[in-house]
Order: C-alpha cells, then structure tokens, then sequence
C-alpha cells in the first residue's frame, strides 16, 4: 500500500457532519454564562470539592516538605518569562516589577481533579513578591499564572482574592487564589459558597489556594481568625456591561508604535461607564481590544503588550502626564477627554530603561495622582 | 477584532472544526461540544489575537487545544475509541484505519491534513511546529499506518 493509497483512505473516512448546522447563539451563549456553565465540567470534576491539606500533623509533614524548597528550573523560566510575549514588549512586561527568579521558592501545594497545583513565590525589586501557580509543565516551561503583589508584610489586615485558571489550555477559572495582607500565625482564609456553605482554607505565609467547588460558585472569600471575621472580598464577578457598537466609539488618541503600526484610541459609554479601544493596525491587519468599566482610582494605566502601548484614563484636573523612566527620562503626554495614549519607543522597551510610572501633572508641575505602570 | 470576524470563520469553516475536533476527542458529540466550547472562549479572548497570522489559525490553535482538553477529561472516564468518530460513509473501503497506531501527535496532523485539508505552513503554525516536522511526522504515519494496515488478518 503506497503512501497515496493511504491518503485516499483517509480521505475517504472523513466524518460528516450533515444535517448538523451551525448555532452561533449557542456560542454566545455560553460566552456570556461562561462561569456558570459547568454542566460538561461538573461531569469531569464531579468528585472535585475544596481539597484543604490533611489533618494537622499529615498537613505540616507536606508545607514543611515543599515549603521553602527551591523552584524547578521550569518554573524559574516562566517566571523569568511568560509565554507568547513578544520581544521587545516583553522587557515592559518584566516591569512587574523585577522579579528575581532565581530565589523563587515553594509556598504550598494542593491536590485537584486536574493533578497538583503548586505555587511559588520569588522577592521582587520593590520588597513585595510575584507568586506563580504552577497547573503544569508544556515543553520544558511550567505554565500558570502569575500575580506580582506589594509585601505581604503590613499592618493593615486586607484578603486579596480572585479565581485562576485551572488549566491554561481550557482556561477554566478553577482556583481560588487568595492573598492576604497583614497575615499572621493563626488567620484563615475562609470561602463562602452559593450553595450557602463555607470551607476554610489555610494560609501559608499570606498565601491560600483551593480548587472550585463543582457545581457551586464562590460567593466571597474572607481572612478569619476563630470566628471573627478580619476582612472579606466578593468574588462575584460583576455584570457585564454591554459593548458599545462600534459606530458609538469617538477617536480621542493616535500614536505609532516602535515597529511603525498606528494605533487609535478611542472612547464611547456603556450604562454609565467609560468604555476604552485600542485599535493597532499594521501591514497584517488590525486588531481592536478594550472593555469598559469603573474607574477604581484617580488614574488608570494599561499597556497594551503586543504594541509597547500605554494608555489610560484619568479624573484628576491634569494639565498632562509624565512617564518616568528607570533610566531617569521622561516624556511627557497630553491628555484628551480624560484619557491618554503613549507608544514607548526605543530605548525605553529594554530593561534598565523602561517605563516605571505615569504622573498627572496640574499646571503648576504638581502631581495629582500616580500610578505604576504594569505589563498586561 | 469583533465577534462578527469570528462568526465568520465559525460558519465557514464549521464543517471541518467538527470533523477534527470529533476525530480528537474520539466522540461526535464531544467534538461539536469542543468547538462551540472553543469558538466561545475564542469570543472572550479575542483581545489576546495580535494580528500576527490568520484569524483562522489562532481559531484552529483554540479548537485544537480545546478538543485535546475534552479527550483528556474523557480518557479518565473511559478509554476512547479514536477511530470511533470516523465514520464509515456508505462507499468506503473495507479497510478499518488503525488510528490507534499513531501518536497524539500524528494523529492530530493527519486530522487536521484529511480532514481540515490544511497545508503544511498552517498546520505548522496551529501546532507550533516547524513544516519539516509536519511532513515528517505525517509521513511516519503513513509508514505507521500501512504497516499496520498490511499486518492486519483479512
């Protein structure tokens, strides 16, 4: 049987999918009822619950065991260097904000219906530290997900929590992630669940991680000492706000990125809210991103990573922004209806000259607010 | 990009998501639950597409990675008959395709080569590989499946 042969065989076996068309609703649907469809996934994890480590003794054998041990160089080199992100974007990236790999450690680990989940943390230059969850290794780099955080070490008490994924392929936000600032001997983390129960989770130096409930949402998670509750956090997401069509859009911001694509800026309003895009469009085609949402401080600063583009929204009367570089320049960008656009050039894309914050400048010089830029 | 581009692919290109997603997993109906699955989380990260291939390609990376996540979920239920999904049509050879002599590897090319009828740049690109490794691996299953196919009694 010659090579042809087999290629007609195959062929001949394709399978059909007649009388089967297309429900481009349903994608939508599950879309837009994502984190609560987990209908197939409550079939796959149907034994999965919040696995707390074991009874005290077998749970301090196991922290001891992996607490303090020295990342694998897998999970040094995704903390070095995330995945899928592009040279020079990627030095910006590092500005979150220059996490020494090389002393990451383990912190904790916890069984799930997807295998071990670990997580490690390594010091960063500003004397918080960038925590890596590990969900596992794909062509000799641990894959997770990645929270850089200011220290851990603070006199005021404040849970920090959010849903991860479980596994980067799916995508699944399986794992709750929680930080908890101002942690000492003794504090808990402690999940609220929609099915009206609770589960407590230790805290391994600030850190606490446990996989979703199947079936079941987190409602809030809280730092509990005993039965007093220190600080609580909703983990309900909240309600999406509808896109604005495109037609409702304004262009507020243009600028060129260092590889020459133009790049637009523009704003519209959803409900209320401020809503922002990016427009990038090279030799290739374009792509738009954006969201809308409320402002959670006096400034906003995103970056988008693929272009070497800062951009944000401000509420404080600034005359204009200032973009500091760690090699002391800075540049200087104008804001039009609330809202900026700067495209880095180079040298300011490589480390030890990339930016490290913007600041809102009244007409006086005097800044109003400041914001740290971060990749993402 | 918005969701009408991807609403675009997912009509034109319906046909052979399913085909290969249902050849993945090993189930027809995991296969078309994998690419609804796919084309939804494709709709939520749309933001994430850089504009540096093909709208199609980065779908097909999606599919692909959603279909391998189905067929994980369902080998610890059971073991899946791979060539299950591959249906007979009425004029078929009576020859049985031992897909089950491939690896994962080769098996998703072959899919995504007979099924999808991709070239080998855009198989490359959906899984990471370089063309040389494409047409090796597609001709090592070749190899793979005809000795299979001779050894078979009948």
């Amino acid at each position: 049987m010659t090579d042809k042969q087999v290629s007609e065989l195959l062929g001949q076996r394709v399978p059909t999918f007649d009388g089967e068309p297309p429900d481009w609703m349903d994608v939508m649907r599950r879309v837009r009822v994502h984190r609560r469809r987990r209908t197939t996934l409550a079939v796959v994890i149907a034994a999965g619950f919040v696995l707390m480590l074991p009874p005290v003794g077998l749970a301090e054998r196991l922290v001891d065991w992996f607490h303090g041990s020295p990342a694998t160089p897998e999970v040094r080199k995704a903390i070095e260097r995330p995945d899928d992100v592009p040279q020079p974007v990627f030095e910006l990236l590092r500005q979150q904000p220059g996490v020494d790999a090389s002393r990451a450690t383990g912190v904790l680990q916890i069984e799930t219906s997807r295998g071990p989940v670990r997580l490690w943390s390594a010091p960063s230059e500003d004397g918080g530290a960038c925590a890596f969850i590990e969900v596992g290794i794909q062509d000799g780099r641990a894959v997770g997900s990645e929270a850089c955080h200011p220290p851990i070490r603070s006199d005021r008490m404040q849970i920090s929590a959010d849903l991860r994924p479980i596994d980067l392929r799916l995508e699944e936000n399986g794992l709750i992630f929680a930080i908890v600032f101002g942690w000492k001997a003794g504090i808990d983390v402690e999940i609220a669940w929609s099915d009206g129960s609770r589960s407590r989770l230790p805290v391994t130096d600030g850190y606490a991680l446990a996989e979703v409930k199947a079936g079941v949402d987190p409602i809030a998670a809280s730092a509990v000492r005993g039965k007093r509750i220190l600080s609580t956090l909703s983990l309900v997401p909240p309600q999406p706000i509808p896109t604005p069509p495109a037609s409702a859009y304004r262009d507020v911001a243009r600028a060129t990125t260092f590889d020459g694509r133009r790049v637009t800026l523009s704003v519209a309003s959803s409900d209320g809210k401020p809503c922002e895009q990016i427009e990038v469009s090279g030799t290739s085609g374009s792509s738009a991103s954006g969201g809308c949402g409320d402002m959670s401080g006096p400034m906003t600063v995103n970056s988008d990573l693929d272009a070497g583009v800062l951009f944000g929204r401000v509420t404080v009367p600034a005359k204009k922004l200032r973009i500091r570089f760690q090699d002391g320049d800075h540049a200087d960008v104008s804001v039009t209806s609330g809202v900026f656009l700067s495209a880095v050039q180079p040298p300011h894309l490589k480390s030890g000259h990339l930016p490290t914050r913007v600041e809102a400048l009244d007409s006086d010089g005097k800044t109003l607010a400041t914001a740290a830029v971060r990749g993402g | 990009m918005d969701a009408g581009e991807l609403e675009r692919v997912y009509v034109n290109n319906l046909p052979a998501f399913r085909r290969v997603a249902a050849a993945i997993t090993g189930e027809r109906e995991a296969g078309c639950d994998a690419v609804q699955e796919a084309f939804a989380t494709a709709v939520r990260k749309r933001r994430s597409y850089r504009g540096d291939g093909s709208i199609e390609a980065w779908v097909w990376q999606i599919v692909v990675n959603t279909a391998r996540g189905s067929r994980r979920r369902s080998d610890r239920r059971a073991r899946v008959n791979v060539d299950a999904a591959v249906q007979a049509p009425a004029c078929t050879s009576a020859f049985a395709i031992p897909l089950e002599v491939l690896t994962g590897r080769q098996r998703e090319i072959v899919f995504l080569r007979y099924f999808a009828d991709l070239s080998y740049d855009e198989i490359g690109r959906i899984l990471g590989i370089a063309h040389g490794t494409v047409a090796a691996a597609l001709s090592g299953a070749h190899g793979a499946l005809r000795q299979a196919m001779q050894e078979a009694p009948g």
